[in-house]
């Protein structure tokens, strides 16, 4: 049973991933860091809404080049998030795995009586995301998808971000794939960021309203402020200086 | 009033079922669920064909045995109402009703709408119980409980173990069912002494049975006769962790 190995860090963990709760507090606590990461992600970014100053060097780009200097501490972050991930979609597909099994043959008809939409595509969205991050990563961190926007450079050498940004998202179907995206994204938060509080059992009777409405709340947050990025760019209301 | 009923058949556990249509014909609104089965078992008889089964016994809403799943809702469409408690005047003259069985794999099909639901009761005998004497009825009065965990202790002992919680879940997930069972006794000073191996040990069986994990959508707590509230879940959770990094 559980106990067998408790006692070592390592044996704690292994034995709460043989139990469908420890996989979905893994989960909980994996996408939690992903939460946390995407809304730091997306306040960062909004700079690109800064008008540009006298000096010509954007808020972004300052921002960018400021990750950069973290150097290997940037790459320890990556990795990170990375593993983080890689567990999160684990989890999730070992569950689904569990959870399929566990009616192998359904109802004729099948009633739901409180479920969101959100909370019953939970797979589709994820999955959804997990083709964008891979898309994301192409485009903007490695540049394969435009490689002369990512080659831009300001005039002291420092890399461009903010204008490969721009002309990034005045092609319509990358930006049209970063709003469907977070669709997705604000879908997934939608039942996600709830979900956290009752998983880690913190979704008591006094505040679970208040926690119904933080994933409904959150998940718009972050869905609007990333969409409204690509949105005014492909608008032109953003970027018409950059060439 | 008269229905149309569409039946989950099938002979035995082995045996591959499909779905049958019966008329039922003058039924009283009056009437409860079972005992519109029961006229249509009358009926069925009298042809010379097998009766219905399904699971029922007190008939008064306390034991836990009638099921159903009718019109993809587990024990109907009404509020915190067993099957047997349900009445006919719930449904409308000419309505057309699907009657399947609780489906999971713990809970595997008997005979027609009857399933197995043994795999609860091995959850109980893996920690759902206390081992202290609890001495005289007088002895009871003199462990101060404070009113507030027993109100809610007692809302979570009221789970009748139907199994409506595991029929409802999209995951047919018996988290509903096991945590109630252990916050009903987590929450008593008796329960303390074993609190931790009591998870542990009731959510390992729960897994071993092969049901699957809560996603929190709560459609178990929609449909729970009883009304048992998710927060039953959040504590055992709470519960699972404390006792995984203890160790016991
Ligand atoms: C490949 C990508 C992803 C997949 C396949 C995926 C899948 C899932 C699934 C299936 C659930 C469980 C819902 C349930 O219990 O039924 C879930 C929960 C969750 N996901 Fe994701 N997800 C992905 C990416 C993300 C990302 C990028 C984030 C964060 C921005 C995230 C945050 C969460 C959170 C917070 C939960 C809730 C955990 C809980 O139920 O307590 N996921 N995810
Ligand atoms: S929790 Fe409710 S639905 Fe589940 S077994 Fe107990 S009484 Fe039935
Ligand atoms: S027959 Fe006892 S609860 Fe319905």
């Amino acid at each position: 049973m559980a106990t067998a190995t408790a006692g070592t860090g390592a044996g704690v963990f292994g034995a709460l991933l043989q139990r469908t709760i420890g996989l979905k507090l893994l989960m909980a606590v994996t996408g939690l860091i992903w939460v946390g990461f995407v809304a730091q992600h997306m306040v960062a970014n909004l700079q690109v809404f800064m008008p540009m100053p006298a000096d010509g060097v954007h808020p972004l780009n300052r921002y960018a080049a400021a990750l950069q200097s973290l150097g290997g501490l940037l790459w320890v972050a990556r990795i990170f998030l990375l593993v983080v991930f890689v567990a999160h979609v684990y989890a999730a597909i070992r569950l689904t795995q569990l959870n399929r099994a566990a009616r192998p043959v359904d109802y004729r008809v099948r009633t739901t009586q409180v479920s969101t939409f959100s909370s019953s595509y939970m797979r589709v969205s994820g999955f959804a995301l997990l083709f964008f991050v891979l898309y994301h990563l192409a485009h903007f961190t490695f540049g394969a998808v435009d490689q002369a926007a990512y080659a831009r450079t300001l005039p002291g050498g420092m890399h461009d971000v903010y204008g490969m940004v721009i002309v990034g998202f005045r092609n319509p179907i990358a930006a049209g794939t970063y709003i469907v995206a977070n669709v997705f994204l604000a879908l997934h938060l939608h039942h996600a960021v709830s979900s956290i509080f009752q998983t880690l059992g913190l979704r008591t009777p006094r505040y679970a309203p208040l926690i119904d409405k933080l994933g409904p709340a959150v998940g718009l947050a972050v869905g609007a402020g990333n969409i409204a990025m690509p949105l005014a760019i492909l608008l032109g209301l953003v970027g018409q200086g950059v060439s | 009033m008269n229905l149309t009923l569409h039946v989950w058949r099938q002979a035995d556990r082995r045996s591959g079922g499909a779905f049958a249509t019966y008329e039922a014909r003058d039924i009283s609104e009056h009437m409860s669920f079972l005992e519109m089965l029961d006229v249509v078992n009358e009926g069925l008889e009298a042809r010379g064909e097998a009766p219905i089964a399904f699971d029922h016994d007190c008939r008064e809403g306390i034991c836990g045995a009638c099921s159903l799943q009718i019109n993809g809702v587990p024990h109907g469409p009404d509020k915190g109402t067993t099957t047997c408690q349900l009445h006919m005047r719930s449904f409308r003259d000419g309505d057309t009703l699907v009657i399947e069985p609780f489906r999971a794999k713990p809970f595997p099909v008997l005979r027609d709408l009857v399933v197995d639901r043994g795999a609860f009761d091995r959850i109980i005998e893996a920690g759902g119980y206390i081992s202290v004497r609890t001495g005289q009825a007088q002895d009871a009065n003199s462990t101060p409980v404070n009113k507030q965990d027993a109100d809610e202790a007692f809302s979570y002992a009221a789970c009748i173990g139907c199994g409506a919680c595991v029929a409802a879940c999209k995951n047919a997930s018996a988290s509903l069912f096991t945590a109630a069972k252990i916050s009903h006794l987590g929450l008593l000073p008796q329960g303390q002494p074993e609190r931790h191996q009591r998870v542990l040990s009731m959510v390992a069986q729960m897994d071993l049975e092969g049901f699957g994990s809560c996603t929190n959508q709560y459609e178990c707590e929609a449909a729970c006769p009883k009304e048992i509230s998710v927060s039953a879940i959040a504590r055992m959770n709470r519960d699972f962790v404390v006792a995984s990094l203890r160790g016991r």
